[in-house]
């Protein structure tokens, strides 16, 4: 049996919603015009008056929104609602070590609760689930955003915040934990751990597990169900748009349905940034329509995916996305966490006389992302002593590691180890099959 | 002084191969070796009979390479030898990074290499003593 948690906006017929979107979506276009500089200048540049927008189809008419505009403004410039009603931010990173700024409202985060109180009723849970939230918890979304959903929908809450997977196995077992919420190579690695610490999968209550802030896999479910014996649903969301619940697959597991009452998709071609059909491939982009604090006219989220438009079997009406299946930039995701190689680059070169010719290697070792790389040492820098490479190592190490919030490894490395290009350089070597 | 090439190889088999390899072929004769290492990287210490060629030959085949001081001494080969050098360096305070050895030819007097903090003050402090220092690689 199908349970939702706002069964009329969830099972909301077509016409109904697209009405609702449409009014959402005109005073959201008046609300940001008088609200927000920054939009009105960009509507006013683009000739458009919130007036014009006369039906959804006119949505692409719209200007879009980037995460560029989003460090343009930092920290507060697209914030919407007055600072006095702002009641939170979250951040991730953004490309040059500057953060991404999200700001909520009351209101926000009300709506945030209830997409999220959705998403776990629509993954079977309901308020006498115990559900053990091991996303980290701070500026990152992940944490505090299922944290709140699950105290919405009346669920046993467990903060336990990502790391110490002694203590969670533990907690899951003694606490009779039902849910899971973590990034999807975690809950593999969280196997991995079950079987080394002699737990068996009859020894907890696991039922459901609810996963991303990552890029994952068909057979990573696969496995992911068999081994922690539960179900194990796909979650989307950034906190741009607001965080995790911006899409969650129901029981039926066949694509993530986008809260449409509240967030309008798009897909577009990333080159041509024009509207494709659904079904077609291209680069995501949301408009909120209900959020006051910091709503986002057309952002461009750089994920790619498809909508799936036929109706589900689980009753709901929202349109389903398909799994991401990669980025229009060079955004790596490295454990839950937003990585940009240009980040890693500046911090190399913190360090004076490191030469120019490095290659970031990813990989996924016992479930758990790893970042290693390699540097090309100049005869300047070397040293016939090993403390002194040493120390430059950890040096670059610290540098590193603490520009993206990922430990790294440095690897040395001799001049011309580094494969030169001709064209543009290729920094990157992903290694995860995922 | 004695000079020494440093190069820099990571810490896999085969690696300490190569740079001795390219200077073998290249007819440069390697008399010391040494090897500082980590679990990630390690630090190829050579002494060889024509350093000016064998720099360029190893810069060429893409290695980092670095030059280097050492204090050469030269130790009776009996048993004592080096303890007696040692009393020296430790009496004057002189801290060693690390050192090794080079025995020319079984039976003859041995070379040790020394790599301090301070190369000329060191000098001049053993200067005082009875400790006999070698210029080059006899022949």
């Amino acid at each position: 049996m199908t349970n939702y948690y706002e069964k009329e906006f969830e099972i909301m017929p077509r016409e109904i919603l697209e009405r609702l979107q449409l009014e959402r979506l005109q005073t959201l276009l008046g609300y940001v015009y008088e609200k927000c500089d920054f939009y009105r200048k960009k509507l006013d540049e683009s000739g458009i008056k919130p007036t014009d927008i006369k039906s959804l189809s006119d949505l692409k008419k719209l200007p879009f929104t980037t995460k560029q505009d989003l460090r343009d403004n930092y920290p507060y410039g697209m914030f919407s609602a007055s600072m006095n009603d702002i009641v939170r931010v979250h951040a991730s990173s953004g490309t040059t070590g500057k953060l991404t700024v999200a700001g909520y409202t009351q209101n926000d985060i009300d709506i945030w609760s209830a997409v999220m109180a959705r998403a776990f009723m629509a993954g079977g849970c309901s308020h006498s689930s115990i559900i053990n939230v091991a996303y980290g918890y701070g500026l990152f979304t992940g944490g505090l955003g299922a944290h709140y959903g699950s105290e919405l929908l009346g669920a046993l809450t467990i903060p336990a915040s990502s790391g110490n997977t002694k203590r969670q196995l533990q907690m899951f077992k003694d606490f009779k934990v039902s849910t899971l919420c973590c990034t999807p190579s975690y809950a593999l690695y969280l196997a991995d751990e079950m079987e080394k610490e002699g737990y068996n999968i009859s020894d907890f209550s696991l039922k459901q597990g609810f996963f991303g802030a990552e890029p994952w896999s068909e057979e990573m479910r696969t496995q992911i169900q068999d081994r922690l014996g539960i179900k194990a649903y796909n979650i989307y969301g950034l906190s741009e748009i607001i965080g995790p619940g911006v899409s969650i697959e129901c029981e039926h597991q066949c694509g993530a349905h986008i809260w449409e009452d509240h967030f309008l998709p798009e897909i577009i071609d990333p080159k041509t940034l024009e509207p494709l059909k659904n079904g077609e491939q291209g680069e995501l982009v949301f408009t909120t329509i209900s959020k006051t604090g910091m709503p986002l006219i057309r952002y461009r989220t750089r994920d790619l995916c498809s909508l799936i438009e036929e109706p589900c079997k689980c009753g709901r009406t929202h349109i389903r996305m398909t799994r991401i299946i990669g980025r229009s930039d060079d955004m790596l995701i490295i454990g839950g966490v937003n990585v940009f190689p240009s980040q890693i680059e500046s911090a190399l070169f913190s360090v004076k006389d490191i030469e120019p010719h490095y290659m970031i290697i990813v990989d996924r070792v016992n479930n758990l992302d790893k970042i290693e790389i390699q540097v090309e040492i100049k005869d300047e820098l070397f040293s016939d002593e090993v403390k002194n490479i040493q120390n430059l190592k950890n040096k670059l190490e610290k540098n590193v590691s603490s520009a993206i919030s990922v430990s790294v490894k440095i690897h040395f490395v001799s001049r011309g180890t580094i494969e030169r290009s001709q064209g543009k350089a290729v920094r990157v070597i992903d290694k995860r099959r995922i | 002084m004695i000079k020494q090439i440093s190069v820099l190889i990571e810490n896999e088999p085969g690696q300490a191969y190569k740079p001795i390899n390219v200077l073998g072929e290249a007819g440069i004769d390697v008399c010391a070796v040494s090897v500082g290492d980590t679990e990630d990287f390690g630090i190829l210490r050579m002494i060889t009979r024509d350093n000016n060629n064998a720099v360029t030959i190893l810069k060429k085949a893409g290695f980092t390479v670095n030059l280097t001081d050492l204090i050469g001494v030269v130790v009776e080969d009996h048993p004592g030898g080096l303890a007696n050098l040692l009393t020296v360096f430790e009496k004057e305070s002189i801290n060693i990074e690390y050192f090794y050895s080079f025995i020319p030819r079984k039976g003859e007097k041995a070379i040790m290499f020394f790599k301090v903090e301070e190369i000329d003050a060191a000098l001049d402090k053993l200067k005082k003593h009875n400790v006999v220092l070698a210029e080059t690689i006899s022949e």
